[in-house]
């Protein structure tokens, strides 16, 4: 890992910002503290405050509830048997569970985020500390006016204490309170887990959990605040964390840092693929030249290193000389098919260009337009058959269908055709077998004498008949069920033959009047 | 200023939450969560369609959809009940169960008051069972679904169907009589059903000429028009059923005859005639036969021999990449980081090859084994598809004659030559009520696997009635997709048994969707 990268910390704490500052919550807030205040008021008509102050938490909670779902603001549920200062907090702070299943005690250190506050917000912390000041005294009735200099400790103590509870809300929730947010959708913040530790629990709590959404959640968090090397070292350790991270870059499109995690993780070979995709994708639109080059590059830094992507590695080999080749052929037949002297353009117009194209689709394009010529040239079938290794099967299959369609049948005839030898003459041979041959030319939509002439050649007898029946080859069924000694099929099959192939009628019934032939039914 | 607002479907990522606020545009009631959850495909089918999950679970191994499709669950058991027996197998399976557990809790829902009305519930991962997706259907909604593509449960029926210039969209489901009727037969079924029918509804037209006014009157009233439309949905149904014959008998440029593809995917399942088999997937790619069709045969060939020798890996690999562009490597790569097309280790540790491999591996930080790579290694294990379909005996011996007009079991919906693996699992999970005794089969499939069960049936003591009702019903969960092959074996099953089963699922897929899903696409 050399170049490292980070997000900018900026973003964090505008992110922190966002969040105090954030308008959604700011207005629950108002919401809220006018709750407060109308409670207040209720209280000083009333002079009880045991009834308002239950009304206000119903009221808190239904309002609450209500937004609950529609602002993604969260649900409050705090238990009406806590005592009324945490529940006055509870109305005011974010988090209103946090006071009671609060287990990171504040320290010093972990509190920044709380300087944020005071400022803001010093007309509700007094409206606040009265609420509270009343709530408290309202077990012991405030009989006469001499109490005043009592009360007025009691409210500083009250201040104290408010300031400390201000404090202990920056401190972070519990990690299981969190992830529960992130599970059901509610509102959370990730940037008070400030300790390392903290963080890595959040993380292995997420992947324990099962919740893919908060693995990505706490391993992007993690990224960014803590160093590059210390993060890389605490997401390897952790599996689960690397495959979220690697879907989630993929599909961020951050290629660079997925290469990189791969490439630390030793997974060589699916590093090396996603810089051989990169570069196909970054190369799509521009000349075979540049993709080429990009291609080399590729393989000198990614693929070469490794001996077990060799095959890998020499297939991109053969495509880059592919391209080339591509591109010389066709820029050579575009040149001729524009200058209008080339026959076989006029006749046959070329459809696509051949550029990106696979190895096969290239070679049928060059027995199509090049059948025959000469090995040294780029665009000989036979040249591309060699350099790329393509085996006899495949290059009889390619360069039968694209002789057909061109309607070539001397060559073709060659092609299948092994030379005399001292000990033999000249016969008639496929490797693709001549069921193959036919089936190739019938699909090509050959004519019927074609298709007659290697239909006859099918080796077997059985695959023959089959062959010659579905395709309407008459004389080649007729001599096949002849060759079987097939009385009774042949005198069925003089039906399928249709009346207006009277030639073929004749010769079928001649057969049957044999007396040659011995017949086995 | 114009306001936003913006729907999330299913629900909202944090990483959605911070691209939004990373431009700049994040605001108060901006986002909304609108979970849609199933959507039900037919009375018997609920599905959350989402294909993409197939790609991100089994492949990247990113759980984030998985929160789906518990929240799916979780929604299911609050309005139908709590599901008492609950049985799993596979990695994503396992997740769900434990997600479920989480959120039911965590999303404060009540225990629905009502007794609960579903008694089993399995839940599968599609890769236990890849084998399956991997055949040519046969069944006539299957075939309709390989060549004409249902989407949504709509099918779009083009001019060679239709006959006329137009292409018709049709909903298909069990509303239509005629087609709930022929969509899980054998397609050899199919014809004779559809030309008596035919004749049936001839007859019930001829019969209006011979009417008499007044009859006449009740006939127009009440019957032409239940008429008028099966005579449009036969007239469909027969205009399909020639096309799909067309495809069976005549092969064309970019695609063999069906039936030599069935020959040699039985071939592959029965685990005969290896070489033949290579053969034909060889000249496939010769052929340059459609690119899909190939990397399924080649796949079913890697499942079911748990991995090509290296020597057939590279030459098929080799041809492949020749016929349908180097770039399918990727696809390669792909599909075997899923665990489709695999190259099998060979024995011989002594290779310079595999030394090297263990060199990059002692190189790996810790323990960093991820979910990718070992399920890889959970299905290399040796010929594992033969021996669990022996044991499950989902392959009947050779020989055998199959009355594919009277089906005798599930194998119907492959011809008779395969029990797709996931419907055994399911039929053998609901009747011993639970996975005892099939220790020996789940040990080869991929995952692990577990069971809770909460209510055993009424067999010893007498529970309530509606338990008792409760326990004939049965949901089973597809996590990854389910074809119409597996419905319609699932469909029989809960016939033959006197089951009602649902099927619940994350898409509709064949064996084209499913690779098409890990193919790459680059120019």
């Amino acid at each position: 890992m050399t170049s490292v990268k980070r997000q900018p910390a900026p973003v964090s704490q505008q992110a922190e910002d966002e969040y105090w500052g954030g308008s959604s919550f700011k207005r629950f807030n108002f919401d809220e503290d006018d709750n407060n205040e109308d409670s207040i008021e209720k209280i000083q008509f009333d002079g009880s405050t045991a009834t308002p102050l239950s009304q206000k938490y119903e009221s808190t909670r239904n309002h609450a509830t209500s937004y609950g779902h529609g602002e993604r603001s969260y649900v409050a549920d705090t238990p009406l048997s806590s005592t009324p200062p945490n529940r006055a907090m509870s109305a005011r702070s974010h988090r209103p569970n946090m006071p009671k299943k609060q287990q990171f005690p504040p320290s010093p250190a972990t509190l920044p985020a709380a300087n944020h506050e005071p400022v803001k917000s010093n007309n509700s912390q007094h409206s606040m500390s009265i609420t509270e000041a009343v709530a408290v005294h309202d077990k012991k009735p405030i009989t006469s006016a001499t109490s005043l200099a009592q009360l007025e400790t009691e409210i500083n103590s009250l201040r104290r204490q408010l300031t400390q509870a201000k404090r202990d809300r920056a401190a972070a929730p519990s990690v299981s309170d969190t992830l529960k947010r992130v599970m059901v959708g509610d509102p959370y913040v990730l940037e008070l887990y400030k300790s390392k530790d903290e963080k890595a629990k959040l993380l292995d709590s997420a992947i324990n959990r099962h919740d893919g959404n908060a693995v990505v959640a706490a391993t992007l968090f993690m990224r960014d605040t803590l160093k590059r090397d210390i993060f890389s070292k605490e997401l390897m350790s952790r599996p689960v964390a690397v495959d979220h991270y690697c879907a989630y870059l993929r599909e961020a499109g951050e290629i660079d840092e997925l290469h990189e995690t791969l490439s630390a993780l030793g997974r060589t070979e699916e590093a090396a693929m996603l810089k051989y995709k990169q570069c196909l994708a970054s190369t799509a639109t521009t000349t075979p030249e540049i993709r080429a080059s990009g291609l080399k590059d590729c393989i000198k830094y990614y693929f070469d290193a490794d001996i077990r992507l060799a095959n890998d590695t020499s297939a991109i080999f053969e495509q880059i000389s592919m391209m080339e080749r591509q591109s010389a052929v066709e820029d050579g037949d575009s040149a001729a098919e524009k200058t209008g002297q080339v026959m076989v353009f006029k006749s046959h117009p070329r459809k696509e260009s051949i550029i990106h194209k696979p190895v096969i689709d290239t070679l049928f394009y060059c027995c199509y337009y090049h059948w025959g010529e000469a090995e040294g040239l780029l665009s000989s079938p036979t040249s591309i058959r060699n350099q790329h290794k393509i085996s006899e099967k495949q290059f009889m299959f390619t360069a039968v269908a694209a002789l057909c369609r061109m309607r070539r049948w001397r060559d073709i005839e060659n092609l299948l055709t092994v030379p005399r030898t001292l000990f033999r003459s000249s016969r008639l041979q496929a490797v693709i077998g001549f069921d193959r041959v036919v089936d190739v030319l019938s699909k090509n939509l050959a004519p019927g004498d074609a298709l007659a002439k290697y239909c006859a050649e099918i080796e077997t007898s059985d695959k023959r008949l089959e062959m010659a029946v579905k395709l309407k080859c008459f004389k080649v069924a007729i001599d096949t069920f002849v060759y079987q000694r097939d009385r009774q099929q042949l005198m069925l099959y003089l039906d399928q033959i249709p009346q207006a192939n009277q030639h073929m009628r004749q010769y079928c019934s001649n057969q049957l009047r044999s007396q040659e032939i011995k017949w086995k039914n | 200023m114009r306001a936003y607002k913006i729907f999330m479907v299913p629900r909202c990522l944090h990483v959605c939450e911070s691209i939004l606020e990373q431009e700049g545009v994040f605001g108060p009631n901006l986002i909304e969560d609108l979970n849609i959850g199933f959507i039900p495909l037919d009375q018997d089918i609920i599905s959350l369609e989402n294909p993409a999950l197939l790609n991100s679970v089994f492949m990247e191994g990113d759980f984030t959809w998985l929160h789906t499709v518990a929240h799916s669950i979780v929604g299911l058991q609050t309005t139908f009940g709590t599901i008492p027996n609950v049985y799993g197998q596979g990695h994503a399976a396992k997740i769900v169960e434990s997600l479920t557990n989480t959120l039911t809790s965590e999303l404060g829902e009540k225990k629905s008051p009502l007794q609960h009305q579903i008694g089993h519930l399995v839940v599968l991962d599609r890769d236990v069972d890849y084998v399956t997706p991997l055949c040519s259907q046969v069944t006539y909604e299957g075939l309709l679904d390989d060549i004409f593509e249902i989407k949504c449960g709509v099918v779009d029926f083009g001019p060679e169907v239709t006959k006329t210039e137009k292409s018709v969209k049709t909903m298909l489901n069990s509303e239509d009589s005629l087609f709930s009727e022929i969509r899980d037969r054998h397609f050899t079924n199919v014809f004779p059903y559809l030309s008596a029918r035919a004749k049936e509804i001839q007859a019930n037209y001829d019969k209006s000429h011979s009417m008499e006014l007044k009859d006449l009157k009740t006939f127009v009233s009440s019957e032409l028009k239940g008429l008028k439309q099966e005579h449009r949905s036969l007239t469909l149904h027969i205009g399909a059923s020639e096309v799909i014959m067309k495809h069976k008998t005549k092969g064309s440029l970019r695609r063999g005859d069906l039936q030599d593809i069935l020959h040699i995917e039985h071939s592959l399942l029965e685990g005969s005639d290896f070489r033949e088999c290579v053969n034909y997937i060889e000249e496939c790619i010769h052929r340059q036969y459609d690119m899909l069709l190939t990397l399924r045969l080649l796949c079913l060939l890697s499942c079911t021999t748990s991995g090509l020798l290296p020597k057939d890996y590279n030459n098929l690999k080799h041809k492949f990449l020749h016929s349908y562009g180097f770039e399918h490597m990727l696809t390669f790569f792909n599909l075997k980081k899923a665990g489709l097309l695999t190259e099998a280790q060979t024995g011989k540790d002594t290779s310079i090859e595999s030394n090297l491999n263990k060199l990059a591996d002692s190189r790996t930080v810790g323990s960093a084994v991820s979910y990718v790579t070992s399920s890889l290694a959970a299905l290399q294990k040796k010929d594992w598809f033969r021996t669990v379909s022996k044991k499950l005996s989902l392959i009947p011996k050779p020989g055998t004659e199959y009355n594919l007009k009277k089906p005798s079991d599930m194998a119907y919906v492959f011809g008779g030559a395969y029990t797709p693996l996931t419907c055994r699992l399911v039929e053998q999970a609901i009747q011993r009520q639970g996975w005892g005794g099939l220790e020996d089969v789940l040990r080869h499939l991929p995952g692990s696997n577990f069971e809770k069960l909460e209510a055993r049936s009424a067999k010893a003591g007498k529970s309530a009635s509606s338990g008792e009702q409760a326990s004939k019903v049965a949901l089973v969960y597809f996590i990854g997709g389910v074809t119409y092959s597996e419905v319609a074996a699932l469909r029989f099953l809960a016939k033959q048994k006197g089951y009602r089963i649902l099927i619940a699922t994350t898409a509709i897929i064949n064996g084209n969707r499913m690779l098409s899903s890990f193919v790459e696409t680059v120019r």
